[in-house]
């Protein structure tokens, strides 16, 4: 199954002062105007992992949305149109600003899967990653995507959100990203 | 060697009998001579017109019969059977048989450096070369038996030619391939360009089989 990646590397995204720190007010803001609170990641997994074991991940999805957002206003063409390269390059330059790891985009047959570099576990299924992921790219193309995480490899499977369960417990069975994406068959929608 | 010239002259023709006779004996036995591999061109010589000894033989009968010697320059000289060579021929200038040479001490032998004895026969003058030469080969530059093959090396290391240790380096032949090169074609289509909502349009579409 041939497998073809695109990293950041290719993006046009200028991360140039996009963080503007007002050290007389004592707060800092992203590009766009919105007021960011800088954690540590022993401060944010306890919080990630209540949310997980309370089964709501609202928060995170809402913060992959906020990136879409940023994302957006930096790219000249709208994401659905434009080149997956400029997509993932802008996305994945706004996340790594906010130290969520290093996108890639990656093809196993006609799924596509994000494979995050960069970043420790902040829980034990990387359902936060997979929250923000979701967000992200839901808010980005308009359309309801679920990013499953596969095998704790740091990859994310972009599936219609009817079939995550099913790809979630192959997942859980210990199947291979390949066997999953050999399981499956695109549909007319 | 007190011999008078009329003593001389009677030797002469003495030795002219002797070259007679063996011709003629050797008319008389050519197919004994045609047997032998190397006789392949005297056993023509029956038929060609035997050469006059004094007059100059034509080009074509210029080669002698087997054994019979020839001067430099290609002029049959009169012939003789081996005792009289032997006792014609002074080899008292020669080092014994058995005499080693050391190599280092002798002289490349070069045509150019025959010594010619005064008072030499023509049958002298012909095998000089052959009695003269010393018992070694040319010499020749020491080289192995098969230069060695260098290993792989990037095109641009060994672009000059290069001698080293007496080994000529030079540059390869480029291969040639023996047979046209088979292109190959892609049965699939060319990838188009597609934008990422088309490609997320498709990851969205999969099911489970």
């Amino acid at each position: 199954m041939a497998v073809l990646a695109m990293t950041t590397s290719d993006s046009s995204f200028d991360p140039g002062a996009f963080f503007q720190f007002d050290l007389a007010k004592g707060n800092v803001r992203a590009r766009g105007g919105s007021r960011v609170l800088v954690v540590t990641e022993g401060v944010l997994g306890p919080l990630i992992n209540t949310a997980v074991s309370n089964g709501d991940l609202t928060a995170i999805r809402s913060l992959g949305s906020q990136l879409a957002h940023i994302a957006t206003t930096s790219m000249n063409a709208q994401p659905n149109a434009a080149t997956p390269e400029e997509v993932i390059g802008h996305a994945g330059g706004v996340m790594s600003l906010f130290g969520w790891g290093r996108l890639r985009l990656e093809h196993w047959g006609e799924a596509l899967v994000l494979h995050v570099e960069g970043i420790a576990p902040l829980d034990d299924d990387n359902l936060a990653v997979a929250a923000l992921l979701g967000g992200l790219f839901s808010t980005l193309c308009a359309v309801e995507v679920a990013c499953v995480p596969v095998a704790q490899t740091g990859r994310y499977m972009m599936v219609d959100p009817r079939i995550a369960e099913q790809v979630w417990n192959w997942s859980k069975e210990g199947e291979s990203l390949a066997a999953i994406a050999s399981k499956l068959v695109a549909t007319q929608r | 060697m007190s011999m008078t010239s009329m003593q001389q002259v009677e030797r002469l023709q003495a030795l002219l009998e002797k070259v007679k006779q063996n011709r003629s004996a050797a008319r008389e036995a050519p197919a004994s001579a045609a047997r032998a591999p190397m006789a392949a061109a005297p056993a023509a010589a029956p038929r060609a017109p035997a050469p006059a000894p004094a007059a100059a033989p034509s080009p074509t009968a210029r080669k002698p019969a087997q054994g019979a010697p020839t001067t430099p320059v290609g002029m049959p000289t009169p012939a003789r059977r081996a005792p009289a060579i032997e006792e014609e021929l002074d080899f008292s200038s020669l080092p014994p048989p058995g005499a080693s040479r050391a190599p280092a001490q002798e002289p490349a032998f070069t045509p150019a450096e025959r010594r010619t004895r005064p008072g030499a026969t023509p049958l002298e003058m012909a095998v000089e070369d052959t009695l003269d030469r010393p018992a070694v080969s040319p010499v020749l530059p020491q080289q192995p038996a098969r230069a060695p093959v260098p290993a792989a090396q990037p095109v641009a290391a060994a672009a000059p030619a290069q001698r080293r240790d007496g080994v000529v380096l030079a540059d390869p032949t480029p291969p040639t391939p023996g047979r046209p090169i088979a292109q190959t074609l892609s049965k699939q289509p060319p990838v188009l360009p597609v934008s990422f909502g088309d490609l997320l349009k498709r990851s969205l579409s999969l099911r489970p089989r």
